[in-house]
């Protein structure tokens, strides 16, 4: 005989939380029905991303009360994906990851509604993104996060005495993983450090010196960095090697094979060469389980205040399982959500299109093409060929000691103010 | 181009190999009662290709599970929670075989105990203590590893109980380095001293690696110091002076390189002490047919330290990039290959010496084998976790107060506390704290008691018992948040994986994950 689904008992678990409260409970807490409600009926949360971490954060949000979740990844899904993104099958290959994922979600949890949005997150707008309760991301790269950020902070509402409205403030929560490590954190824009606060989080990638590269290979990699980043360019000229097609790899593997022949280096493999192009990061099922429910615990305390909510950054080592929890500090000159203007000292000088270079390279920056104005006037702008002369003209001679330029790029969809003063 | 299984599973080979997935396809996992922290365990197992799972579960599927676990459809209300579970699991993985008992486990356990001895790996979620003794016992004395995990509130726990694990490929961050640049193998001197510095070109001088430069520098430092090495601090930085004195252009920069890594021209060897530890343990001198190749491999490494080695474990025959031309470094990387590949040979003698003694093949330990374990001998890592009865006993407890102490993880600490407690409780009162009742915070002060009582028994002080920890725990009322679930349920799959591959170092012995805080600790109980 079958038995009807109990919708009172099916949530009893969450219910001991949820309508109960003790010394421990958040701030604010009472235990009554109207948290349980609000979380139920009122609340609106936003994934980014259905892949490895993605795809843990609708199962968990759907088994914490989340009733309406929106998703948004413009992947389609690859059988590499299968060993962990586990709401995706063999017959998925192909499919949109937000798609599929909504898809299943709602087949196994009645009740919840996941809308997918099978394109990139730039595509929507302040409007858009100021519907939700709360953001997550799942993402696996810093400029997609960077732009978001940026997109949170810049909805928050600032009063005439210069506080932030709270009612506009949304929460961004976001993990990361690699191999057995990862790391949660809540980032409260305009009260706590923001996504562009931690950049420094990120360790530098690791480059080979070119002089190695070219003279003195000495392991695979290095015969493997000659055949991606010399050989490959050389061969041919308009096309650049896509770590998505079989082709390319199998070239760059075997000229980097054969450059390691001939060197008497041994060990380079397709596996190894494949990784290399494609800058794969390990990932399994497990950690992204780990990050991801850590991630979606800290937005089900942050909306019922049930408990209290990270403060603001957690590393989780599985290989020598601890955990090491932290207050990332706020960047007073964050070029984000900084409340002192950005300041850069340089050389009279120096040319703008090596200023430009800085702002390319520099840490702090990382900006992508970035275009600047002076006031009103434009002093470059990349589709504007009216501005390249400035480019080999000296800072001295384009600005005043003290001048604020307003950057825009596309890595933030905010603008940038940057005072340049001469040294 | 890859095969299919090599292209499904590429992000994880490259964490553990072809040889770590084929141990986990070869793993035969047991867990006990399909609650959400098992099932999330399983998914966690089932999606990398573990061979084999067996689910053991009696429960008929209610509506409360269909909140807290994904694993369960919303028409399979009333079924029995193995079946269902194990099918909708199996699903994830067409590479996986999955087995259902519907059988009370309480039942196997009491009566059928042998049903556990084919397993490979047993996890067993939220068991009444009385019986995981009892289980955990018969694995004891198998050595089949037991996890025991649990999620209760914000609260998630995790016990790995088995007598003893070894790892070879423990994996450090930062990996050993062994060049003996203060005590140089014959080939290596010969070959450092076949390079004459003054005699070589501005290009190849450039190029030297900074390992001979530094094994030039100290024996010559040693001729003019009775053999000694740089101990005080002047001496040391009068040698890294005589490092800086090869450096003629600027464009040296293997000089530089000398010069940052000169501590290791003067640093004395020293076998690793979880090595020492290992080479010293009683098993090394108990050979007898069941010895694992890891322990005659141990013993063959501690009569090579005493004999041919003369205090030096076998060279570990690699060594790190470095700025050098090709030429030179691929020279310099086969003395140290040569040199490692004559000490396994070596070994490998007494590997086959101990075996015919103890009346095995030669062939029982292959050669792959033994260069493993010379390559990883300065990071082998050795694991006894400790029994639950020793645990559960106040005089053989390891339990210490210090762990409890800590301001800032204190409260952390005493929810294993509460988590102990609560098994007494509930064989005391037939349900756990704040379970099954609308006056939960009545179990607030009966909690506390029996507590108290514990930390007493234990030796604990009566401060790490408080009122906001007893009603928080009781607040819980032994419920399953899935967002714990799924932590624990990463966790022990990470755990699982370490013990079924012989990879990473494991959890020893206790790890409790606090979902207030997003923090966890780890316990040596």
């Amino acid at each position: 005989m079958e038995v009807e689904l109990n919708e009172n008992e099916r949530w009893e678990d969450l219910d001991h939380v949820l309508l109960r409260t003790s010394p421990l409970a958040g701030m604010g807490f009472t235990g009554e029905i109207q948290g349980k409600e609000n979380l139920f009926n009122t609340t609106k949360i936003l994934v980014l991303g259905a892949g490895g971490l993605g795809c843990e954060m609708l199962k968990d949000l759907a088994l914490s009360g989340f009733r309406d979740i929106h998703v948004i990844d413009l992947d389609t899904i690859d059988l590499s994906n299968l060993n962990r993104q586990f709401l995706f099958q063999q017959q998925d290959i192909g499919k949109p990851k937000a798609e599929v994922a909504s898809r299943f979600i709602m087949e196994r949890v009645p009740g919840c509604k996941v809308t997918p949005h099978h394109c990139a997150l730039e595509t929507f707008d302040q409007e858009f993104y100021s519907q939700f309760q709360i953001v997550i991301s799942g993402l696996d790269n810093i400029p997609a996060r960077r732009w978001l950020n940026s997109m949170l902070v810049n909805i928050v509402a600032i009063d005439d005495d210069g506080n932030p409205d709270p009612k506009t403030i949304i929460p961004l929560i976001d993990g990361g993983s690699e191999g057995f490590k990862g790391q949660i954190r809540v980032m409260i824009p305009r009260f706590g450090s923001c996504f562009e606060c931690q950049l420094d989080a990120f360790p530098p990638e690791t480059k080979f010196p070119m002089c190695t590269i070219r003279n003195t290979p000495r392991n695979p990699e290095h015969c493997i960095e000659y055949a991606y980043a010399v050989q490959w360019p050389r061969d041919h000229e308009n096309v650049k090697a896509d770590g998505d097609n079989p082709a390319h790899i199998q070239e760059i593997y075997e000229n980097a094979l054969e450059r390691a022949k001939s060197f008497n280096i041994e060990g380079v493999t397709y596996m190894k060469t494949q990784g290399m192009v494609k800058n794969i990061i390990p990932a399994i099922a497990s950690t992204n389980a780990i990050i991801a429910a850590g991630c979606v615990n800290e937005a089900f305390k942050l909306i019922t205040q049930a408990s209290n909510y990270l403060n603001n950054f957690t590393i989780y080592n599985g290989v020598e399982l601890y955990t090491y929890t932290f207050e990332y500090e706020k960047k007073p000159d964050c070029l984000v959500c900084g409340t002192s203007s950005v300041k850069y000292t340089g050389s009279k000088d120096m040319l703008l299109k090596d200023f430009i270079e800085f702002l390319k390279s520099d840490k702090n920056f990382k900006l992508v093409h970035p275009s600047i104005r002076k006031f009103r006037e434009m002093i470059y702008m990349k589709n504007n060929p009216d501005t390249f002369a400035n480019l080999e003209k000296k800072m001295g001679e384009l600005f005043e000691n003290g001048d604020e330029l307003t950057l825009t790029d596309k890595a933030i969809p905010s603008v940038l103010r940057l005072k340049v003063f001469f040294n | 181009m890859l095969d299919e299984k090599s292209q499904r599973y590429d992000r994880q080979l490259r964490l553990w190999g072809t040889k770590g997935q084929s141990s986990l396809e070869n793993a035969r996992i047991c867990v006990i009662n399909a609650n959400a922290t098992s099932t999330e365990t399983l998914k966690n197992l089932v999606l990398p290709g573990v061979g084999h799972f067996t689910i053991v579960d009696n429960a008929k599927i209610t509506s409360r599970d269909l909140g807290t676990n994904f694993f369960i459809t919303s028409d399979s209300i009333g079924k029995p929670r193995a079946e269902i579970t194990k099918d909708l699991l199996l699903k994830h993985n067409p590479n996986v075989i999955g087995e259902a008992v519907v059988e009370d486990p309480r039942a196997l356990i009491n009566e059928k105990i042998e049903f556990f001895e084919k397993f490979t790996l047993i996890i067993v979620s939220k068991l009444e203590r009385p019986l995981l003794v009892k289980l955990a016992k018969k694995c004891w004395d198998l050595s089949i590893p037991l996890i025991s995990i649990k999620s209760v509130g914000f609260i998630g726990y995790l016990r790995i109980i088995s007598p003893e694990h070894t790892v070879i490929e423990t994996k450090p961050e930062n990996p050993p380095f062994d060049f003996r640049i203060n005590d140089p193998f014959p080939s290596l001197l010969e070959h450092c001293n076949s390079i004459k510095m003054e005699e070589l070109d501005e290009e190849y001088r450039a190029h030297v690696p900074y390992v001979i430069i530094l094994v030039k520098a100290i024996q010559d430092w040693k001729q003019k110091h009775d053999g000694k090495l740089p101990k005080t601090r002047d001496e040391q930085n009068e040698f890294k002076k005589a490092v800086y004195s090869f450096k003629l252009r600027n464009e040296e920069y293997n000089v530089d390189e000398a010069f940052a890594n000169a501590y290791k021209a003067w640093a004395e060897y020293s076998i690793p002490s979880d090595t020492q530890q290992i080479i010293d343990d009683e098993k090394c001198n108990q050979m007898n047919e069941k010895t694992t190749p890891f322990w005659v491999l141990a013993r063959a490494v501690r009569d090579f330290v005493k004999e041919e080695g003369k205090g030096y474990l076998p060279l570990l025959g690699t060594i790190p990039d470095m700025t050098a031309d090709t030429n030179s470094f691929l020279a310099l990387q086969k003395v140290y290959k040569d040199q490692a590949n004559r000490e396994i040979d070596i070994i490998q003698k007494k590997v086959v010496e101990l075996l015919e003694k103890i009346g095995k093949k030669p062939e029982s330990i292959e050669r792959e084998y033994i260069e493993l374990f010379c390559k990883n001998v300065m990071n082998l890592q050795m694991f006894r976790f400790g029994s639950l009865a020793e645990e559960l006993d106040p005089k053989k407890s390891k339990i210490s107060r210090y762990d409890f102490e800590m301001e800032s993880e204190g409260s952390t600490a005493t929810f294993y506390l509460y988590l102990q407690s609560s098994e007494i409780f509930n064989e005391k009162y037939g349900r756990y704290p704040g379970e099954n009742t609308k006056e939960w915070e009545k179990d607030v002060p009966l909690l506390k008691e029996i507590t108290l009582q514990y930390s007493k028994e234990f030796g604990l002080p009566e401060t790490v018992v408080r009122d906001a920890e007893s009603t928080e725990f009781c607040r819980y009322g032994n419920c399953e948040l899935h967002n714990i679930a799924a932590i624990i349920g990463g966790i022990t799959a990470q755990e699982s994986i370490k013990l079924l591959t012989s990879q990473l170092p494991s959890l020893d012995n206790t790890f409790i994950f606090n979902g207030t805080q997003c923090s966890g600790l780890k316990l040596k109980i």
